[in-house]
């Protein structure tokens, strides 16, 4: 690649770009969305040129949707923190601990996970109903972790295995306990693939909406439940679906930006050996 | 707590009786990986486990160490029975072949690791002098602070070699702990751990599958081969009485050059008759010889005891040249016989030698080796 002239690197610059556009135009397109007034949302011809107005926003305020981003983000990181807090030590004991049946409760794990959602709900709503966990955050933030937790076991555990078990081995002589030996020596080697794991846990609860529509109700509402608010009588409120959709993308986009480092190492680890 | 700060290196109780393992045997699936080992290490002592790659010396030194229990036998570290102690509670040293260095922690915090977790987080007095001096020696003084990623494999080695080295055990195992260090390296560190684990009070045991890094660095040296104890000696029992032929070809560079034939005596006389060769005994053999006449046997010459001649020499072995090695203070010639056979000598001075050419070699006067044709045990 290093006999690249200028017009190779401006036709490869430019192709790049168009695929991005490609790729991002919705996202730009709902962007500008946020900002225009209702006359011109979808004047023909298009106007991509007007003049930007915080109307929208004041609108979604109104209605309470601060709220509903506070019970989605809670929901999300409490079920999340819950999911690693129990799965971390679950998943690193079904890759190096010897039980009896292991694979066949693996495999348990793995099958609560592949039923479909739909399947599932509607026992969940009836154990809800008679224990009184319906629209409460403990009986949502529970049924989050319950589908993430066999997930993340699923995904957690490869990456247990992965790790070279005389570290542990060397550990174990040099006279650390067990648990000394978790938190020296596998949990800081495990880190980026807990990161990697949890990340994609939390945009599930975040994105989750049959939950959160048939367990939830008002006064546990997430914001992809809430959305429906804008279809009014009087019309779909576009630019403020809009807003709360670029709302809904923020929280996701700042993890995956800080997180990058973890994230992309979690992913490809194992891919190549290091 | 003082008590445990102010004596480093820390020992809490005096190996008395070194380590004692007794026909210790493990199985993994349908192979017997170790058979009935038994050897004994003192205190101060270095035992060199000599053995071709599989042949058990990992597992061996895992067992000793409680990372694998033994299916049968005994394993006593100073004088205890340690078969029911936790790995973590023996004491045991032990150098990983892949070195297990931690890939989150520095150089420095992978050596002092271990005297970490003996004092509680807490290091005593001087640990960082008998680290530093251990870096030294090993010419990784320069690396304290880096990473195991952003060193090189005889680097992570020598890290791996410190962080046994810097412990106090109540016994050391190092599993090939020199394997991948430059020749000038290996000749230093060969002399200076030896001297270092002489000074001790543990007993050692040092793994290796190069047998002349085991006549060089051990006390006594234990063979093993497919899982059994073929040997156990002082590298001069090993050198002049390899009970076996596969002790015989794991010492030696190049190894002995070993042929099958018969015994044959005429009146005083004894001979070896192997292809294409009849060769006169020396009368210490020819009293064993004797005894077996009518037994195949193996015969065992040392590489340096042929002798390179021309074409049709008297009693030379014709044969072709197959390579020639310069080493600069030796060479190494290997020729291949009119029987296939592929013989290797090893001369002072480098001769030019063209492949393929015919050659002919003679037996010297050196020692010969006999060994029994049929358990490949030395004849006694």
């Amino acid at each position: 690649m290093n006999n690249s002239t200028p017009l190779g690197t401006f036709f490869r610059t430019a192709i790049a770009v168009i695929c991005a556009l490609t790729i991002l135009f919705p996202v730009i397109w709902m962007v500008s969305m946020m900002f225009k007034p209702a006359d011109v949302m979808f004047a023909r011809p298009t106007q991509f040129f007007f003049s930007p107005t915080l109307a929208n926003f004041d609108y979604v305020i109104a209605q309470g949707f601060l709220s509903n981003l506070v019970t989605s983000l809670l929901l999300g990181v409490i079920s999340t923190a819950m999911v690693v807090v129990i799965g971390t030590p679950a998943a690193y004991a079904f890759a190096r601990f010897e039980m009896k049946k292991k694979d066949d409760l693996f495999l348990f794990i793995l099958a609560s996970r592949m039923a479909p959602p739909v399947c599932l709900v509607i026992p969940f709503y009836l154990i809800y109903a008679k224990i009184g966990l319906l629209d409460t955050f403990v009986g949502l933030s529970l049924a989050y972790m319950t589908f993430n937790l066999s997930f993340y076991v699923w995904v957690l555990r490869s990456f247990c295995r992965d790790l070279p078990v005389e570290l542990e081995e060397a550990a174990i002589l040099e006279g650390w306990s067990k648990p000394q030996v978790f938190w020296r020596v596998v949990f800081p080697l495990l880190r980026n693939g807990i990161v990697a794991t949890s990340v994609l846990c939390f945009i599930f609860a975040w994105n989750e909406f049959l939950f959160a529509f048939m367990l939830g109700g008002s006064s546990v509402q997430t914001l992809p439940v809430a959305i429906p608010k804008l279809i009014t009588a009087q019309g779909v409120r576009w630019g403020e679906v809009a807003v709360v959709g670029v709302v809904s993308l923020a929280p996701v986009l700042a993890v995956v930006v800080l997180l990058q480092r973890h994230i992309v190492r979690g992913l490809t680890m194992g891919a190549v050996k290091g | 707590m003082t008590a445990m700060a102010t004596s480093f290196p820390t020992i809490d109780r005096r190996p008395r009786d070194g380590l004692a393992v007794a026909g210790l045997s493990k199985r993994f699936g349908g192979n017997e990986v170790i058979q009935n080992v038994s050897l004994a290490v003192a205190p101060g002592e270095v035992l060199a486990l000599v053995g071709p790659s599989g042949a058990g010396k990992t597992t061996l030194c895992r067992m000793i160490a409680g990372l694998e229990s033994p299916d049968r036998g005994s394993c006593h570290l100073a004088g205890q029975d340690v078969g029911a102690v936790a790995p973590g509670d023996r004491r045991v040293a032990l150098m990983f072949e892949s070195y297990a260095l931690y890939p989150h922690l520095t150089v420095r915090e992978n050596i002092t690791s271990p005297l970490q977790a003996r004092s509680r987080g807490r290091l005593a007095e001087g640990v960082k002098e008998a680290v530093d001096q251990l870096l030294t020696l090993l010419e990784i003084a320069h690396l304290g602070d880096r990473q195991p990623v952003a060193l090189s494999g005889g680097q992570k080695q020598r890290v791996a070699l410190a962080r046994a080295l810097v412990q106090n055990p109540s016994a050391l195992l190092l599993d090939e702990p020199i394997s991948h260090l430059d020749a000038k390296l290996r000749h230093k560190l060969r002399g200076e751990i030896r001297r270092r684990l002489s000074g001790k009070d543990h007993p050692s045991i040092w793994s290796t599958p190069d047998g002349l890094e085991g006549l060089s660095v051990g006390d006594r040296v234990a063979v093993l081969a497919e899982g059994r104890i073929e040997q156990i000696g002082t590298p001069e029992d090993i050198w002049l009485r390899p009970a076996s032929i596969k002790v015989a070809k794991l010492f030696g560079d190049p190894p002995m050059n070993v042929l099958k034939g018969e015994l044959h005596s005429q009146g005083e006389m004894s001979f070896f008759r192997g292809p294409e060769v009849s060769i006169e005994l020396p009368p210490s053999l020819a009293a064993r010889a004797k005894s077996g006449a009518d037994r195949g046997v193996y015969l065992g010459v040392r590489p340096g005891a042929l002798t390179l001649a021309e074409v049709g020499a008297p009693a030379g072995v014709p044969a072709q040249v197959y390579s020639n090695e310069a080493f600069g203070k030796h060479s190494i010639v290997t020729l291949r016989t009119g029987a296939g056979d592929l013989v290797k000598i090893k001369q002072k001075d480098h001769v030019a030698l063209t492949l393929g050419a015919p050659v002919s070699f003679l037996y010297g006067a050196g020692e010969f080796f006999l060994f029994d044709g049929k358990t490949g045990s030395l004849t006694t």
